[in-house]
């Protein structure tokens, strides 16, 4: 895009050589932006045009003739036209290359966003193949586990059977050494014999045929002789195996082998399963345990008639539970009101028709019967583990288990030793002292005297709390009902001292006084760790009476009065 | 199923609160009910045929030999499932049952009970369930079943590829062992297909005696592999080992779960597929596999041929769909004569009343047993819902109507018989 043209003689060409220019730059331009080849396209019918126009004019100049001012002023527009035309041109480029940097800025965001995701990606797929790994890993670990199991399991087993082996092995060298000695006995027997009875007929060798009489059976029969029929023993009663008698069993083969080629329909099965018909008689209402309880008090009723009323009753239940500490359930259930229940058969565990408390478990009103006696000392009581089938090697188990728990208990054997107070023995017995149980008891004891009447009658006259009180010396941990009289004959039980914690036992029976006591112990239990179920029970009933009119728990008022100041 | 997924099968409150009102209202349900709890839970329940009168080692009771003519022994086949953790075993228990306990009531001796109304009874006697035998076994105790015609041979499907067939009298019995014995007893024989592509290891499910041809059984394993054994004609002695005789694979090794020989019929058996598949085959048959047909969209777990017509079958599926099929028209299209859908959960064992054959029992892992009437639009006759998981299986009593055994998951086996209220109006054939 050069200089002005400095010569006229061919004015025509310049322009085009100079939008050759043009296009050049432009294909540069597009060289170096394809966005650019758009652009190009759309200029190169322009310039095209343009050249088209020149040549007319030129035409026209050979035509008419054509000022140097007319050309000037046309070089002059053609000047600007293509100044302008570069101006556009340079700004499109400017616009070109912006957008293209902006095109490249995204597309460095784009790939700079690509390669993060695909780095998370990449760590997330690491991640995943790690934990595959580990899941792997402990699968295998697990396997290993249960075949080193299995193995360990087999390896005992092995052993064990060796040990049999061994031992079966011993036994039968014991048996052929016997057997020699035996053999070798009778020998010299024999040979005595044969000296002694030289004139005697030889006796016939026992052991002789004996040998041979094993004769294996083959041929099919080893399955006879392996697998011995059923013996039905004289009290029992076999069900049918549902084997078919030969004959009986080829037809009904045959018509089998017929029937299952004719087609289906379901008319002949749904008759057949009503020929299991529902009995048509009316089944009459049985008769109520309260009509035979009445019937009882009744004078009138004869005995036959009462044997008749029983033989009418329904079958008699019996309802059993594993879990249960009450004996099985084992009665009548056709009391007027239990007959007229009728529990839904699609809903078995329905509420709404028996008037039962759900809530309610009677077996625990089972055990409150049984609590006093029971101890509550055995913390290591383990009902889950029993089981309601009676296992032989369970209850040996059991035996074993105690024995065990013994073990770490230490115990010792009482020995009786004789020491009189003879004035021998003064520093063994000057560490006693003796409380008379019947307090006016004169020693020594008068084997004539009627103590029983007399003693009875004074006894009640005198009050023994003083003289007890006086006994109980300091080693003896004191009962907290010290204003009572505490049953010297009874055990002194242990029972929680410290105040702070009986005051929050207290608040405890109180807030669940309407529990059993075994109940209560538990729960305590749950409440009061550091405490065994025995010392919870023993300062529950130390510090709490049981009401069984209001069936609560109500503590001692003395009780309260003591530790009050710590409630 | 893996140790974790036993571990995690632990009892909801809901289940619980439902088991209490379940127990409170027993006396209504029930005639007799005897809940217990196993050491491991059993996949596999069944009566023996036998049942024993008798007397029963009681205490000092004063009416203990008035109470023992009415006692009779029933005996339980089952095993364990202790994923092992402990010495697996198949056992057999001694039920005892009282015949008739009103005969047990006494004008003299009326204990009535103003509470409730309703006369009790003391029951002095000793009537826990008593282990009688206790055979160790290798691998899990998929499921045990006696021979017909000799219940003392014992066939158990593990989860090692094969059968163990075992002679109960080869075995000693319970008593005798002082302690808990974990030595593995001898099988008397392995059956075993020695080409099999199974290898061990492939869990056993299904096996059926045959009740025509003793010493008969089939088989069918996970992989979809049918071995039938004859024992009968095949065993030798010394040999620990009986070869299959028969065999058949599917190509897809679809899972077989459930397999039951047709009663009246030596030769045709039928079996479902994990693939929701009824087959029926024929051991005299060339094509082994007489007629193929779909029953379900999901796995059908168990089959039972009606015990009265062996042309009419049940099928549960593990959606709790229970069909029942007329498989007459071998070839032609099978509609169920009859849907049950009460069962919330998988199916896991059906079968039919042994004399009631229009009653029809059926297992669920929904903690549940049903029986149903077929006589009349499927009804629902009974719901034994006392079990805390799964229902693994149960079988119905040869010598008591209506009284089943049911083992499930929680550990407890329930032997149960609906309340005559329920069962009265049925009469048997």
């Amino acid at each position: 895009m050069s200089s002005e043209p400095k010569d006229t003689g061919d004015p025509a060409t310049e322009p085009v050589v100079q939008l050759e220019s043009i296009q050049d730059c432009s294909v540069e331009i597009s060289d170096l932006e394809e966005n650019l080849t758009k652009r190009k396209l759309e200029l190169d019918p322009e310039s095209e045009q343009d050249e088209k126009k020149i040549k007319l004019t030129t035409e026209n100049g050979t035509e008419k003739k054509i000022t140097k001012k007319e050309i000037q002023r046309i070089e002059r527009q053609k000047q600007r036209e293509l100044e302008k035309l570069e101006k556009d041109k340079k700004k499109e480029e400017e616009r070109l290359k912006k957008e293209e940097e902006k095109r490249l800025k995204e597309q460095e965001r784009q790939q700079k966003l690509a390669e993060k995701e695909a780095e998370r990606e990449m760590r997330r797929k690491k991640l995943e193949e790690e934990k595959l790994e580990r899941e792997r890993k402990r699968e295998e670990e697990k396997l290993a586990k249960q075949a080193e199991r299995e193995e360990k399991e087999r390896q005992r087993l092995e052993k064990k059977r060796k040990t049999e082996e061994e031992k079966e092995r011993k036994e039968a060298e014991k048996r052929r050494a016997e057997e020699d000695k035996r053999r070798a006995e009778e020998a010299k027997e024999r040979s005595q014999m044969k000296i002694s009875s030289f004139f005697q007929r030889r006796p016939v060798s026992k052991s002789a045929k004996v040998v041979d009489q094993e004769v294996v059976s083959k041929n099919g029969s080893d399955y006879v002789s392996e697998f011995l029929p059923f013996f039905v023993q004289k009290n029992m009663v076999m069900a049918s195996s549902g084997q078919l008698e030969s004959t009986k069993l080829e037809s009904a083969r045959r018509s089998l082998d017929i029937t299952l080629r004719e087609s289906n329909s379901s008319s002949d099965i749904k008759s057949y399963f009503s020929s299991f018909r529902k009995s048509d008689k009316v089944i009459e209402k049985p008769i109520t345990p309260e009509t035979i309880v009445s019937a009882l008090n009744s004078s009138t009723t004869t005995e036959s008639q009462l044997y008749d009323m029983l033989t009418r009753l329904p079958p008699i239940k019996y309802i059993s539970f594993y879990e249960n500490s009450k004996p099985p359930y084992v009665g009548t259930w056709c009391s007027e009101i239990h007959q007229n229940i009728v529990i839904p058969v699609s809903n078995p565990i329905d509420t709404s028709l028996t008037g039962f408390d759900y809530e309610y478990d009677s077996d625990l009103e089972w055990n409150k019967e049984d609590d006093e006696g029971e101890d509550v000392d055995n913390e290591d009581d383990d009902d889950e583990d029993e089981s309601m089938i009676l296992e032989d090697d369970e209850l040996s188990d059991f035996v074993e288990d105690n024995q065990e728990m013994n073990r770490g208990k230490k115990f010792h054997s009482l020995v009786v030793i004789n020491k009189w107070n003879d004035g021998t023995n003064d520093d063994y017995f000057s560490k006693l002292t003796s409380v008379p149980l019947v307090t006016n008891l004169q020693f020594p004891i008068d084997p004539l005297q009627d103590y029983w009447n007399s003693g009875k009658a004074e006894s009640v006259q005198s009050s023994p709390t003083k003289t007890i009180k006086a006994t109980v010396t300091a080693s003896v941990v004191s009962s907290i009902g010290t204003t009572e009289t505490p049953n010297i004959l009874t055990p002194q039980k242990k029972i929680i001292e410290d105040s702070k914690i009986v005051a929050e036992l207290i608040t405890f029976v109180e807030n669940n006084n309407d529990f059993t006591l075994g109940t209560l112990v538990e729960l305590s239990k749950k409440e009061f760790k550091q405490f065994t179920k025995a010392l919870l029970k023993n300062t529950i009933q130390n510090i709490a009476d049981y009401n069984k009119k209001t069936t609560n728990w109500e503590i001692r008022p003395e009780v309260k009065a003591k530790y009050i100041a710590s409630l | 199923m893996s140790p974790e997924d036993s571990e995690q099968t632990y009892i909801d409150d809901f289940t619980q609160r439902n088991y209490r009102i379940w127990k409170k209202n027993t006396p209504f349900l029930y005639d007799y009910l005897s809940t217990n709890s196993l050491l491991w839970p059993s996949l596999t329940v069944q009566f023996f045929p036998d049942r024993t009168d008798g007397q029963i080692e009681s205490g000092t009771s004063k009416t203990s030999s008035e109470d023992s003519d009415n006692i009779y022994f029933q005996r339980l086949l089952h095993g364990t499932f202790s994923l092992g953790s402990s010495v697996d075993s198949i056992q057999i228990l001694q039920v005892p049952v009282f015949a008739d306990l009103n005969r047990n009531l006494r004008i003299d001796r009326l204990d009535f009970n103003s509470e409730k109304q309703e006369f009790e009874l003391a029951t002095s006697v000793n009537n826990k369930f008593k282990v009688l035998q206790k055979i160790n076994h290798m691998g899990d105790v998929n499921k045990v079943r006696y021979m017909p015609q000799k219940p003392n041979i014992i066939a158990s499907a593990n989860n090692m590829g094969d059968l163990a067939i075992y002679e109960r009298t080869k075995h000693k019995s319970f008593k005798n062992s002082l302690i808990d014995d974990t030595d593995l007893n001898k099988v008397q024989v392995y059956l075993k297909n020695s080409n099999s592509a199974d290898v061990e290891g492939t869990d056993i499910f299904a096996i059926d005696w045959n009740k025509q041809k003793e010493g008969t059984i089939v088989s069918a394993s996970m992989n979809g592999e049918i071995n039938l054994y004859d024992i009968r004609s095949n065993f030798v002695k010394d040999k620990s080992v009986v070869n299959e005789s028969w065999y058949y694979h599917n190509e897809s090794s679809t899972g077989v779960n459930d397999i039951e020989w047709l009663p009246q019929h030596d030769s045709l058996f039928s079996a479902v597929d994990d693939a929701g598949f009824i087959s029926l085959f024929d051991t005299r048959e060339e094509s082994k596999l007489v007629h193929r047909y779909r029953s379900s969209e999901v796995g059908v777990n168990s089959i039972s041929v009606n015990p009265g017509i062996s042309h009419c079958i049940a099928t549960g599926d593990s959606n709790g769909s229970i069909h029942v099929y007329d498989i007459r028209g071998i070839g032609s299209e099978m509609n169920p004569i009859y849907s049950i859908q009460e069962q919330t959960e998988s199916i896991t064992q059906l079968k039919w009343h042994p004399r009631y054959h229009n009653v029809l029992g059926s297992s669920s892992t929904d903690h549940s047993v049903k029986l149903f009437d077929l006589e009349n639009s499927s009804s629902l006759l009974f719901a034994h819902a006392g079990h805390m998981l799964g229902v693994n299986d149960f079988d119905w009593s040869h010598h008591d109507d209506w009284m089943v055994a049911s083992v499930s998951d929680d550990n407890s086996l329930h032997v149960w018989k609906p309340s005559h209220t329920i069962t009265r109006k049925y009469n048997s054939r």
